[in-house]
């Protein structure tokens, strides 16, 4: 998992982060990105074409970005690191930001995957 | 069997007129139980400007037609738009300016050779000086006795001499004309004459002989201002309509009720109100009520007594029919017509016309849109021909046929949908040269009301609006659309745009 992150300077002193810290956001990761996009191709696509736009793909996207930036950073840091609120902890914060930038990438990749079953999103964000 | 061919013969203004609805009609995809129909209008005044809006119109819907259904089976696609087969009008041209006037058509100078002085005084009292002396070349002004004898030359015609090659066995004619005017009263009889002549040395005289022929005659229904009549301005009085009407149906009764078929009678007596031109590129009369039912008679006749092949395969030797309202009213829409088939169609055709005219190019130029892209459109097929054809039809032929059929000069409007949708009304009404495209502007709401008095269902809440979208429908069904594999993009959008429209009333609308 050290590779997947290999953006991110690890934090050798912490055992537990090396243990669950990179496993968590993984799963937070994948999971958000999974269940946003399918809302969106498998769900939404299929209802209505209102939102079978670049527009409201991107907006889809920003939403997987925050989604996995307030679950990466409020999970890791309650229940990992046990820190209280208003407490900082820059290397947290910018693990969770490329945590985040990650999301954005796994949501485009699994848009090339769902879009098939789309009906009205078949052709977002690429025609192909 | 395969299905008959129709000719249909259109004479004077009111046949092209006639036509130019029976185009529309056919262009909603209302079906018909023929192979084609092969359009033959006679008209000594060549330069109608009712003939040239039939052809323009004729040709914009053949554009359309070949371009979906070129090599496609006669009994597939059927009931869509622009389904049946007009074939170009032939035109049975016998330009009045060849001929002159009457006199220096018969000869009547040379009538003054000793031993014609019988024929020359019969000539004399079959016609006034002023029949003698009317120049042919814009046709013959009311006079069918005039046109008895000019219209003869059309059996001579090399056109003429086609259609008498081409006609088979199963074959049908339909004849319109007018009963109140000249070429049309004269035309009629003298063609029920040639086809019924047993003695004919015409190709095909046998075939032409035992057709099935139908035929309507369109009654007063409208009049023009008697004034320029009077002042020597025009030859055409509307005073006199209903007296030749009256003369000509003893005519009728007494020579051709034994030799039609079935015969349509129409007719208004809520008349419209036309300037009066003698013919020319300026007789360019709006579309009336009237031509409509005139142009749904065409389609009652194939469909009557349809197993007959011939005249003698008919139940019933001679049948007549009238077209009547049940309300009197001045403006007819849609609850007027009792014929579903003919709502239906219309209905889905405004629907089909609407979405051409305000949605389509927005569609075709977005590069996102689920059923452009299922259907493989290149980025540029809102420039190709074919939606240049549907654009034109839609809005050079169809709204300006809405618009003429809607205007307060006729004392029977047809207005089946609403015409506030178009924009430029004034300026289509200023344009003569007919070529001005309509503009529209149809918003999310408008959508449900276009149809006059019969609003389509809206399913909005408090909570939710509901609106009706084109697009959606049509990326809903463009897979199964593809999967028909037709190997024609244009047989595919078409097919489309049919069954999206479809679902769409089905959806929206109980008739």
């Amino acid at each position: 998992m050290e590779e997947f992150y290999f953006l991110f300077e690890d934090l050798n002193n912490w055992d537990v982060w090396t243990d669950t810290g990179y496993t968590t956001a993984f799963i937070i990761l994948v999971t958000t990105s999974l269940i946003v996009s399918a809302i969106y191709y498998l769900l939404l696509g299929r209802i209505s074409m209102r939102y079978s736009t670049m527009g409201k793909w991107f907006l889809f996207s920003m939403i997987n970005l925050m989604l996995v930036f307030i679950l990466t950073i409020t999970i890791e840091g309650i229940l990992i690191f046990d820190l209280v609120f208003g407490e900082f902890f820059p290397k947290l914060w910018i693990f969770t930001i490329i945590n985040s930038i990650y999301s954005f990438v796994l949501y485009l990749l699994l848009s090339l995957v769902f879009k098939r079953f789309s009906i009205f999103s078949k052709f977002i964000p690429v025609k192909f | 069997m395969s299905r008959p061919k129709l000719y249909l013969f259109a004479i004077g203004g009111t046949g092209s007129r006639v036509l130019r609805s029976l185009t529309m009609l056919l262009a909603s995809g209302i079906k018909t139980n023929t192979e084609k129909i092969i359009p033959m209008i006679i008209d000594t005044d060549i330069n109608n400007g009712d003939v040239e809006k039939c052809r323009n119109i004729i040709k914009n819907y053949n554009d359309i037609h070949n371009a979906i259904y070129n090599g496609v089976r006669e009994e597939e696609n059927q009931g869509e738009f622009f389904r049946t087969k007009i074939m170009p009008p032939k035109e049975l041209n016998i330009s009045g300016t060849d001929y002159g006037t009457l006199k220096d058509m018969v000869g009547y100078n040379s009538l003054d050779a000793k031993g014609y002085d019988k024929t020359r005084a019969l000539f004399d009292l079959l016609y006034s000086n002023d029949n003698k002396n009317m120049p042919l070349e814009k046709g013959f002004l009311g006079n069918p006795n005039v046109g008895s004898v000019v219209l003869k030359n059309v059996v001579e015609s090399a056109v003429f001499k086609e259609f008498t090659q081409d006609f088979s066995q199963n074959d049908r004619i339909f004849i319109i004309s007018s009963i109140f005017g000249g070429t049309g009263a004269a035309g009629f009889p003298l063609l029920m004459n040639v086809f019924r002549d047993e003695m004919s040395t015409l190709n095909n005289g046998n075939y032409i002989n035992n057709a099935i022929i139908g035929g309507v005659s369109v009654l007063p229904y409208f009049q023009v201002d008697v004034d320029k009549f009077n002042e020597g301005e025009s030859a055409i009085n509307s005073s006199t309509f209903i007296t030749k009407t009256k003369a000509a149906l003893a005519y009728y009764n007494r020579n051709l009720k034994q030799l039609v078929n079935a015969m349509y009678y129409v007719g208004d007596t809520r008349q419209s109100n036309y300037e009066n031109f003698d013919g020319g590129i300026e007789q360019k009369n709006p579309s009336n009520f009237i031509e409509l039912t005139a142009a749904t008679s065409i389609l009652d006749f194939l469909d009557y007594d349809s197993n007959a092949n011939t005249k003698e395969d008919l139940q019933v030797e001679s049948k007549f029919f009238e077209f009547g309202i049940t309300t009197d009213t001045g403006v007819v829409d849609l609850n007027h017509i009792k014929r579903d088939d003919l709502k239906e169609h219309l209905l889905h055709f405004h629907y089909y016309n609407v979405y051409v005219s305000d949605y389509m190019k927005d569609a075709l130029t977005n590069e996102k849109l689920a059923w452009c892209n299922e259907l493989k459109l290149s980025n540029n097929y809102h420039r190709q021909n074919f939606f240049k054809a549907l654009e034109k039809f839609t809005t050079v032929h169809y709204y300006r046929w809405l618009i003429e059929n809607a205007l307060d000069k006729h004392d029977r409007r047809f207005l089946p949908f609403d015409n506030s949708i178009i924009i430029n009304e004034d300026d289509i009404l200023k344009d003569v040269s007919d070529t001005l495209p309509v503009k529209t502007f149809v918003d999310d709401k408008k959508l449900f009301t276009l149809i006059t008095g019969i609003p389509a269902k809206n399913n909005s809440n408090f909570f939710k609006k509901d609106y009706i979208k084109y697009d959606e429908e049509f990326s809903k069904i463009a897979q199964k659309i593809v999967a028909l594999q037709y190997g024609n993009t244009e047989r595919m959008v078409h097919t489309l745009l049919n069954r999206g429209v479809r679902n769409i009333i089905a959806d929206r609308y109980v008739l």
